[in-house]
């Protein structure tokens, strides 16, 4: 159905895909797997028409198609779901799903007809978006399924999905993987790229291995393993010896953190809160918890579940209607975000790309925020240049991210990369507790596992965790304890090493 | 090198084309020629030294109203106050300084301009504080304050702080508080200071910690939150700084052009230093570029009436078509596919 051959495509210097050829069969789920930047999205937006291949060809049905943008690929019927999404959040969902393609007459838009289009749509395949709702204000996995409706909308035969699970709670992944199936049983075409192995390996008909921008082959879930098309990933690393992060668990190794006996004193205290909470996220009723020193609090919750209220309300962007927040021996409740920062606390966005980065200014602008003061001279301010490279080039190598100069736009970067130095950031200086949304969005096996031992070595210097994940499991394996929320209670809190998952289960689904 | 200076905006180089073409084709239309539109401008504005003068005197008030403009869209808000808050500092400076005649001129000229610049900070903050409090768009509130402050001024002028005739104005300032002249033949000095702060403030917001956080703030107001910085602190200063500067704008149109305020004093220049702004897409550092051309196009207006017999007001039509290609940007979209407008 679709053949690329040969495709290429350089920044600067750096060969983000080069001579890759992939063959794509019609009806067939087609994962691709690789390391963060080893050139997934580019190949997609080679495929979808939003960057132009330097060098080789795609056929689409064994006819050369050359697209010269996004829209030209959309009339050929191939459209590509962001990792991130490309949402108006002002717009409403059915306003965002037509966008672009209207039904009009007379230049008035046809919300009848549109909405009883989508509606089809929404019942085919089983979503449940409000329509009418403002697209911001929707959790992820609404959103997403926007920008997904939008391409059925348009009728496509191939879609390309870029981490569509990065952010989605383990009941939402099921639902995903059975609305990709019943795209295949209609003839439609699916690419599917992730980092989350198992996942791949149970949905994809056939998978793909990306390295260094380079294809090292095709294979079939059947005929291979797990470790083996992990070992093809990352090679070069002693696959064996690293912990498995991912969704089907293994024995973690990464927990030796967790032996270092009781937490000291209590850094953070939320007591009784209340506050927050829209239409369609829960806000948080009644929560007290309690952060010791040194110590990683995991909070799992089903999307929606009141886990981003949380956040912010102690970061300090959502006010707290009732109860009191305390932090370090203080009343924090009433402090403006900057305030709680200068204190020591600090908040890592869900949505980095949005809620914490700047995409189109250079990289060590982005890595200076809230690090910007004691690296500029007294009293007046001035930048001190030749300090801020060094400090920049250091925090960049600490965090693993590679990049191509300081002086790039934030954008050149790949995913999970951003996400590495959204990551570096809020981890450098002297931090007491840092919340952290989502820490592993996009981020490869060996990037997950630096990230839980560079977590795990601050938390034996005393610097305090709260870590908002979806990923239950590895919360468990890498947390001191784990509470679940649910509909804005802490339906349980227990340490990670004696509680059953089964248990876990049952708090999320909030069940007693 | 990870610093960039600010490069020429093509939304200029476009805006300059269509204000050439507009005064080819209106020069055509009223039967004088294509260029002669074109040269009626240049001589108008640069073909004398007392052309050059007035023409020097008039980027004063622009550059410090384009200033006002950029520094506050900078933090993602508009001041089309700038008229209002020019006419009240112009006010007050005239005001403080016939009351503190006694002063020595080198302590009245710069504190009847730190008075305007505080009059014009004092009324830009209404508007800030709508905003910040009650959600009160910013736009609405300046341009409301704008005629408040007109309507204010007139009557303040018509009564407690005229010179007591009907005309509608102050008492001329005491000869200590005019802002001479220093160079040789009578070329002001303002303009060159009004550069200067112009660049500092350009280098200020790329190479200073303080500009940096309003920057960011400008760009990312969540992430910004993020990261520890106080975006409605920044919000505030920024705007009253910017009210200041429209202040100091009528302050200096005082004490070194009128001598003396009279009833509807600014003369369009607090919208025009949007016009200003938006031509250079709020780059303070290229501000001069537009305001040369937007003093030049205001030096003109008579002389196109004596020279060619054409309305003056043909010059705000020029200035509109100029305003318009700015805003379409047409050159960006061409050249810089993909490329951020901002530095």
């Amino acid at each position: 159905m679709i053949a690329l051959e040969n495709v290429s495509r350089r920044f600067g210097f750096l060969w983000a895909n080069r001579g890759v050829s992939i063959e794509v069969c019609r009806g067939e789920i087609h994962g691709i797997v690789g390391e963060n930047g080893a050139g997934k999205s580019t190949l997609l937006k080679i495929l979808s028409g939003h960057l132009q291949a330097d060098a080789g060809r795609i056929l689409l049905d064994g006819k050369p198609v050359h697209f010269r943008s996004p829209g030209d690929a959309a009339q050929a019927g191939i459209g590509l779901v962001h990792q991130h999404l490309q949402i108006f959040p002002q717009l409403t969902a059915l306003e965002n799903v037509v966008l672009g393609m209207e039904p009009k007459a007379f230049g008035f838009l046809r919300r009848k007809r549109a909405r009883r289009r989508c509606g089809e749509l929404c019942e085919i395949f089983g979503f449940s978006v409000p329509l009418d709702a403002p697209a911001g204000e929707l959790p992820f996995a609404g959103r997403q399924q926007i920008e997904i409706l939008r391409s059925l909308y348009r009728e496509v035969r191939v879609l390309l999905l870029d981490e569509p699970t990065s952010l989605l709670s383990p009941p939402e992944i099921n639902r995903f993987f059975r609305f990709l199936v019943s795209l295949r049983l209609q003839g439609r075409t699916v690419v599917l790229v992730s980092h989350r192995l198992e996942e791949v390996m149970e949905a994809a008909d056939r998978i793909s291995v990306l390295r260094r921008g380079k294809c090292l082959g095709t294979f079939v879930p059947r005929e291979v393993t797990v470790e083996e098309l992990a070992e093809r990933i990352v090679a070069g690393s002693r696959v064996g010896d690293e912990p498995s992060l991912s969704r089907s668990g293994g024995e973690p190794s990464v927990v030796d953190h967790r032996k270092e006996g009781k937490p000291k004193g209590i850094v953070f205290r939320m007591i009784h809160a209340r506050g927050g909470g829209s239409e369609y996220e829960a806000g948080l009723n009644d929560v007290t918890l309690e952060v010791g020193e040194g110590e990683i609090l995991g909070i799992g919750a089903i999307v929606g579940n009141g886990e981003r209220t949380l956040a912010r309300m102690i970061s300090g962007m959502m006010p707290c209607r009732e109860g009191s927040i305390h932090f370090l021996e203080r009343d924090i409740s009433s402090l403006p975000v900057w305030e709680r920062r200068e204190l020591g606390l600090r908040w890592l966005p869900a949505n980095t790309f949005e809620e914490a980065l700047l995409p189109r200014r250079p990289l060590w602008e982005n890595l200076l925020m809230g690090h910007h003061r004691p690296l500029a001279s007294r009293p007046w301010g001035w930048f001190r240049r030749e300090e801020i490279r060094a400090w920049g080039e250091a925090c960049l190598a600490m965090g693993d991210v590679v990049h191509g100069g300081l002086g790039e736009p934030l954008e050149s970067l790949s995913g999970g990369n951003q996400q590495k130095l959204a990551l570096t950031r809020v981890l450098a200086g002297s931090p007491r507790l840092i919340v952290m949304e989502q820490p592993g969005r996009g981020l490869d096996i060996r990037a997950r596992r630096n990230l839980w031992e560079r977590l795990g070595r601050m938390s034996i210097q005393g610097v305090s965790f709260v870590i908002i994940s979806h990923d239950v499991e590895e919360l468990l394996s890498c947390c001191h304890r784990v509470g679940i929320l649910f509909r804005g209670r802490l339906a349980g809190v227990a340490a990670a090493q004696s509680v059953s998952v089964e248990c876990i289960g049952r708090w999320m689904l909030g069940l007693t | 090198m990870p610093w960039r200076g600010g490069w020429l905006p093509s939304t200029f180089f476009s805006a300059c084309l269509m204000g050439l073409l507009l005064c080819a084709t209106s020069g055509m239309a009223t039967g004088h020629g294509p260029f002669a539109l074109i040269r009626a401008i240049w001589e108008g504005s640069w073909g004398s030294v007392d052309a050059a003068i007035t023409t020097l005197a008039k980027m004063t008030p622009l550059l410090l109203t384009g200033l006002a403009v950029a520094v506050a869209w900078r933090v993602n808000l508009l001041n089309i106050g700038c008229e209002g808050q020019l006419t009240l500092g112009a006010l007050a400076a005239a005001t403080f300084a016939l009351q503190a005649e006694s002063l020595p001129s080198w302590a009245l000229i710069p504190l009847s301009a730190a008075v305007g610049a505080a009059i014009g900070a004092l009324w830009s903050w209404p508007a800030v504080a709508l905003k910040h409090f009650r959600g009160t768009h910013e736009v609405i509130t300046t341009l409301i304050l704008n005629y408040i402050a007109t309507y204010l001024a007139e009557y303040l002028v018509l009564g407690p702080l005229g010179d007591g005739s009907a005309m509608g104005r102050t008492a001329q300032i005491p000869s200590g508080a005019v802002l001479k002249p220093v160079l040789s033949m009578g070329v002001p000095v303002a303009p060159f200071a009004g550069v200067l702060l112009c660049l500092v403030v350009q280098a200020w917001l790329s190479r200073n910690v303080w500009g940096y956080e309003v920057t960011v703030v400008g760009i990312n107001r969540v992430a910004a939150e993020t990261s520890g910085i106080n975006a409605r602190g920044w919000e505030r200063r920024i705007f009253l700084f910017s009210g200041a500067l429209a202040g100091m704008a009528g302050a200096i149109e005082v004490l070194g052009v009128h001598h003396r305020f009279y009833r509807a004093f600014s003369a369009g220049y607090g919208f025009d230093g949007v016009t200003t702004a938006f031509l250079v897409q709020g780059l303070p550092g290229m501000l001069w570029l537009s305001a040369l051309l937007m003093a030049s196009l205001r030096a003109a207006d008579k002389w196109l009436q004596l020279a060619l017999g054409v309305s003056p007001n043909m010059i705000l039509v020029i200035q509109a078509g100029v305003l318009l290609a700015a805003v379409c940007r047409p050159a960006a979209v061409f050249f810089r596919r993909g490329r951020v407008p901002w530095k």
